[in-house]
């Protein structure tokens, strides 16, 4: 790996967790086929997408794909779950960094990104005004991507 | 958009790993965060290709043509990442979305050129 860019990473640094309980609960609604619910309690509790965008999701094309993939809610919480706190390994990371942000978008995100930048060393901190609502723009990330890796 | 080539890699427990390539030259490995597929992120790694890069875009296990491989343990992503940077020659940017893994990852291919 040759650079490393981290766009939008959720993490909590140990504040506002979700409840230890998330995972076993969305764990229950997928082998309870409820599906959409088990998607709509891990945008709420898990990512905590505000509440108007998820209406829009929920109207989208989009949203009966989200849904088949309920399984992996679960893991995505048990993946973010056991990293809250940037290991001292992670920080260190040697490969060039650049943190990618949007704006506006999710403020665990906004929080997040500022504080991985001020703890790791030598890396950078950008937003991408295109990319909204912690989505990723396409035209936006390829030009911030691009201008950084020789 | 044209149809994309699927092309799979395997990861360290076997578990089959579904990527597509869009474009040629210097890969940009593009890791999905929650409910992502491959397919959805086609605009991103077209656009990479756009860019005069390889745009390469795969299916985290559990979804889209990647397999599965019970149980379930973050460790297995940051494999599934390997396998396919691996699969595209090595020397990759990663650009992670969403992606706590990316971070886990970080140290695990420090050493991976």
């Amino acid at each position: 790996m040759t650079h490393l860019f981290l766009s939008e990473p959720p993490l909590r640094f140990g504040q506002n967790e979700p409840p230890a309980d998330l995972g076993d609960r969305l764990q229950v609604l997928v082998d309870q086929g409820r599906n959409e619910e088990a998607v709509l309690l891990f945008l709420r509790g898990d990512v905590g997408m505000p509440e108007p965008v998820i209406e829009q999701l929920r109207a989208s094309p989009a949203f009966s794909g989200l849904v088949s993939l309920a399984q992996t809610t679960v893991y995505d919480n048990r993946l973010v779950a056991s990293v809250s706190m940037p290991t001292a390994a992670m920080l260190e990371v040697d490969v060039p960094t650049t943190l990618l942000r949007g704006d506006p978008t999710v403020p665990l995100v906004v929080t997040a990104v500022e504080r991985l930048a001020a703890a790791m060393p030598r890396t950078e901190l950008v937003v991408v005004p295109e990319s909204h609502d912690h989505g990723v723009d396409p035209a936006g990330t390829v030009r911030e991507v691009h201008a950084r890796i020789s | 958009m044209a149809d994309q080539l699927i092309q799979y890699a395997e990861s360290a427990d076997g578990t089959r790993v579904a990527y597509r390539c869009f474009g040629s030259g210097r890969p940009v490995v593009f890791v999905g965060g929650a409910l992502s597929t491959a397919e959805a992120a086609g605009p991103l790694a077209a656009a990479f290709a756009g860019a005069g890069l390889q745009g390469v875009s795969y299916d985290r296990r559990g979804r889209g043509d990647s397999g599965d491989t019970a149980p379930y343990a973050p460790e297995r992503e940051a494999e599934d990442l390997r396998a396919v940077i691996e699969a595209v020659g090595g020397a990759a940017v990663v650009l992670g979305h969403s992606s706590v893994r990316c971070c886990r990852c970080a140290r695990r291919l420090r050493g991976y050129r």
